[in-house]
């Protein structure tokens, strides 16, 4: 474990505490850190063929989460939650607060065919991302996140286990929270609201 | 002459509806499907989940060890769980599905993962499910859009391996 990954744990296991003790009402498996960390460079591709880089988080809102295409049960159900999140957030926040979201894609090879495809079936705005191995491991660092490709079994199988959790990404392009499934629309986007709103309070006091 | 032939009617009958009722049930009966259906995925998509709840109403104990469809080119016993942090996914040998018992496949836990579509998912998907008696139970699961919410939870009534 590197001393950054075991001060980032310290600091959000005392941020979720802090966050259950203030947030009782949102049952949601969230944390908040406390100084967001920028993530590292990378350069993946979108599903639309165009240049991704952390510089792409920068001016908006991210929800970032860790899957690929051959993966029928949780990535699908994560997703079509995430689309209810942000419905539900355009309830509670101004348009410019929307979050993107973003589906980082993490087995290239059998992904690429039907990315756009796969993503755009929950909402048209969301944007599959992918690339090298190797870029894809170093944006997963980033999102304090992990793939794991298993060996492929007599017939070429093999499957990926990766992450569970969302990354919030804040407009400075800085891993700012994670969100633990399971993701329920109404909490979770109470959750991001709140997020949201201590953030802007806290620009507004800076500015003063 | 009426009343003999009468008279051997009725105790037929009775032979007859008692031999049924001592009967076994039949494989459907024993074990059924409720709920069938396959979250409607884009064409190109190769990999589609079916969830349902499978039913056991008979006093024996009932293993599910493979499934078919006319419909994909494979069809794998899967379970989801997330460990540390981490989605995994786990391809089962078997199912059970315990005496007078139910078991539900559900996001987020057990799922039948059906691959390679043979053609354009329309409206309903075929499955044929393999018990350890050797016995089928066909199941027709209708495709339809995703109702988000919560995970399955990670009780899943029966035992498998």
């Amino acid at each position: 474990m590197t001393a950054k990954r075991s001060q980032f744990l310290v600091v959000a296991m005392v941020t979720a505490a802090v966050a259950w003790a203030t947030m009782a009402v949102a049952r949601v498996d969230g944390i908040i850190l406390d100084r967001p960390a920028f993530v590292q460079a990378f350069t993946l591709d979108d599903h639309n063929g165009k240049p991704f880089t952390a510089d792409s988080l920068r001016g908006h809102w991210s929800l970032i989460l860790a899957g690929f295409t051959n993966c029928p049960d949780v990535c699908p159900f994560t997703l079509a939650n995430l689309e209810q999140v942000v419905a539900e957030l355009g309830l509670r926040v101004r348009p410019d607060h929307l979050p993107a979201v973003i589906f980082l894609a993490v087995d290239p090879d059998r992904d690429r065919p039907s990315l756009k495809d796969y993503v755009i079936q929950f909402h048209p705005d969301f944007l599959g991302v992918t690339g090298a191995i190797d870029e894809i491991d170093r944006a997963l660092n980033g999102f304090d996140a992990v793939a794991v490709r298993s060996k492929p079994d007599a017939r070429g199988n093999y499957s990926v286990s990766h992450s569970a959790a969302v990354a919030v990404v804040d407009p400075q392009g800085r891993l700012a929270a994670k969100i633990n499934p399971p993701f329920d629309p109404g909490p979770t986007a109470e959750f991001l609201a709140d997020l949201f709103r201590r953030r802007d309070r806290a620009r507004t006091g800076e500015s003063r | 002459m009426i009343r003999v032939v009468r008279r051997f009617l009725v105790i037929g009958g009775m032979v007859v509806g008692a031999a049924f009722c001592a009967a076994q049930l039949s494989a459907a009966e024993r074990v059924s499907v409720e709920n069938a259906w396959v979250p409607w995925a884009p064409p190109t998509v190769a990999v589609h989940a079916a969830y349902m709840t499978i039913v056991n109403r008979s006093n024996e104990d009932q293993s599910i060890v493979s499934a078919e469809s006319p419909d994909y080119q494979r069809v794998e016993l899967h379970a989801s769980s997330v460990k540390n942090g981490v989605n995994e996914m786990r391809d089962l040998a078997q199912v059970a599905i315990p005496a007078n018992n139910r078991v539900a496949f559900e996001p987020g836990g057990l799922h039948l993962m059906l691959i390679g579509p043979k053609q354009v998912v329309a409206d309903r998907v075929r499955i044929v499910l393999r018990l350890q008696s050797g016995e089928q139970v066909e199941v027709s699961a209708v495709v339809r859009r995703r109702d988000a919410g919560s995970h399955a939870g990670h009780d899943h009534h029966g035992a498998y391996q």
